[in-house]
């Protein structure tokens, strides 16, 4: 009797667990959007949202009134299962990755055996939300659009894996738990320097944030596979890639980063830190780069990062063997 | 943990048989990932979690994706007249099916050991066990996927 009421409370507590620590990842990920309207209108010389609330804090609530209130429509020309189905996939697809990253040693959701795997699927599978949104809206933009991201994103998935095998090769497993152990004589960002600099280019291209935007550049494509949404849906698309911004950077925390390891601090705040400062570079990033033509892209990662990942590799298992 | 797997078995034959039947080449493909998925789920089910991954990465992720990718460049109605106006070589189909029938017989009648999941965990004992006991069925289909690469060659060429 004992055993089964233990069983129901650590059944309940593990739920409020990861409801709660998935509430604080959306609200972060809304959050964002103000943080990084701020942030580029800081470095651009103005103030940015300053209307709504404490200097402009509730501008997100505005916001989310206004997403919230709007017509959903569905467009009567489109493919309307596969329409809906799109942005669920979109926003699913990466919030899934936070249940694998370990916060401190304590605080995580699930412990995976395939961890670094794990990550690789999710991030194979929300191809198929640009795929299903430009497909099924039926328009020539999205379509455009939904071309432009595919390529991307195929050619940066190759070395997006490929670079993570240094760091696998070094710590002997997929688990993230045992790559985090493995950083605490010496980060993973010092012997798996070009891992680094490779994984965040193809991190960047997953989560289309600037200088790597070609689906949805504003000015040739009109907003590009999003076109035909409105309301939540678009939404969804929205605080979906800022999701999936704080992913990326969790996970490069994770695995490049130490983790949680670091002095005097407790070790939550050492991996929110790394993870925040790593987000105000995205945001930096976007303030400061152009955006390349569409071909240079594609020329750039497989010219050059390709064979940059697979030496880096192919030098990391030299070492491997020979100590 | 039985009915799960029926359950996921019967969704990757159905959507295998909706590959087939389906006239639109778009929707055909989208159920082929359908049928890519259950299937990686029958492994994480059986316990071997790095075939049923690397199976979504590989398939699911990247191969499809590209099919899918060619199909929205290619001009649809071409594609589409193709495929219905195709004449089958029997001599090619026949040979192609006898060597399906080779690989079963081989499966069902030959074999000791039916279950490739249970022995393997590793890449290592993967590779090891695909190139020992399976090397047969491995060369079979080798020969069954170049062939089907000869005739997809014949046919475009045809085409033109």
């Amino acid at each position: 009797m004992t055993s089964i009421n233990y069983n129901f409370i650590n059944i309940i507590f593990c739920f409020f667990k990861t409801l709660f620590i998935v509430f604080i990842i959306v609200f972060c990920g809304a959050m964002l959007s103000f943080i990084e309207r701020r942030v580029l209108a800081l470095f651009q010389n103005r103030y940015g949202p300053n209307r709504v609330g404490w200097f402009g804090l509730l501008q997100i609530v505005a916001d989310m009134i206004k997403m919230l209130f709007k017509e959903d429509w569905v467009p009567s020309f489109s493919k309307s299962f596969l329409f809906i189905l799109a942005p669920i996939i979109s926003f699913i697809s990466l919030l899934l990755v936070m249940s694998i990253i370990p916060f401190t040693d304590q605080k995580f959701i699930i412990n995976l055996n395939i961890g670094v795997l794990f990550f690789l699927i999710m991030s194979a599978l929300s191809v198929y939300s640009i795929l299903f949104a430009g497909w099924s809206s039926n328009n020539k933009y999205a379509l455009l659009g939904s071309i432009r991201a595919i390529a991307q994103t195929l050619s940066y998935e190759v070395f997006l894996g490929l670079s993570l095998m240094g760091v696998v090769a070094q710590s002997h497993s997929f688990n993230l738990f045992d790559i985090v152990y493995s950083q605490k004589k010496i980060w993973n960002i010092f012997p798996q320097f070009f891992g680094f600099i490779t994984f965040f280019i193809a991190g960047l291209a997953l989560c289309h944030r600037h200088p790597f935007d070609q689906p949805e550049s504003e000015q040739e494509l009109a907003d590009g596979y999003h076109i035909e949404y409105s309301g939540m849906k678009f939404g969804m698309f929205f605080i979906g890639q800022y999701i999936s911004m704080i992913v990326i950077a969790s996970m490069i925390t994770v695995l490049f980063l130490g983790g949680w390891y670091g002095p005097y601090l407790p070790k939550f705040l050492w991996f929110f830190f790394k993870t925040f400062i790593l987000i105000l570079f995205f945001i930096l990033l976007r303030a400061s780069l152009p955006r390349p033509r569409y071909d240079q892209i594609l020329y750039f990662g497989w010219i050059i990062c390709l064979p940059i990942t697979l030496l880096n590799l192919i030098f990391t298992a030299f070492l491997i063997l020979l100590y | 943990m039985y009915l799960i797997f029926y359950f996921f078995s019967f969704l990757t034959i159905l959507f295998t048989f909706l590959t087939i039947i389906q006239s639109n080449l778009m929707y055909s493909l989208f159920y082929f990932s359908m049928s890519v998925l259950t299937t990686s789920f029958i492994f994480f089910l059986l316990g071997n979690y790095f075939i049923g991954s690397l199976q979504i990465i590989i398939y699911s992720g990247a191969i499809l994706v590209l099919f899918i990718f060619v199909i929205m460049l290619l001009n649809y109605d071409v594609v589409k007249n193709g495929i219905h106006n195709m004449k089958f070589n029997y001599l090619y189909l026949s040979f192609l099916i006898s060597l399906f029938f080779c690989v079963l017989y081989k499966i069902f009648f030959i074999l000791k050991i039916k279950y490739i999941v249970h022995i393997t965990d590793t890449l290592h004992i993967l590779g090891i066990n695909l190139f020992k006991p399976y090397l047969f069925i491995i060369e079979l289909i080798s020969i069954l996927l170049l062939s089907i690469v000869l005739i997809v060659f014949l046919i475009t060429k045809n085409k033109k």
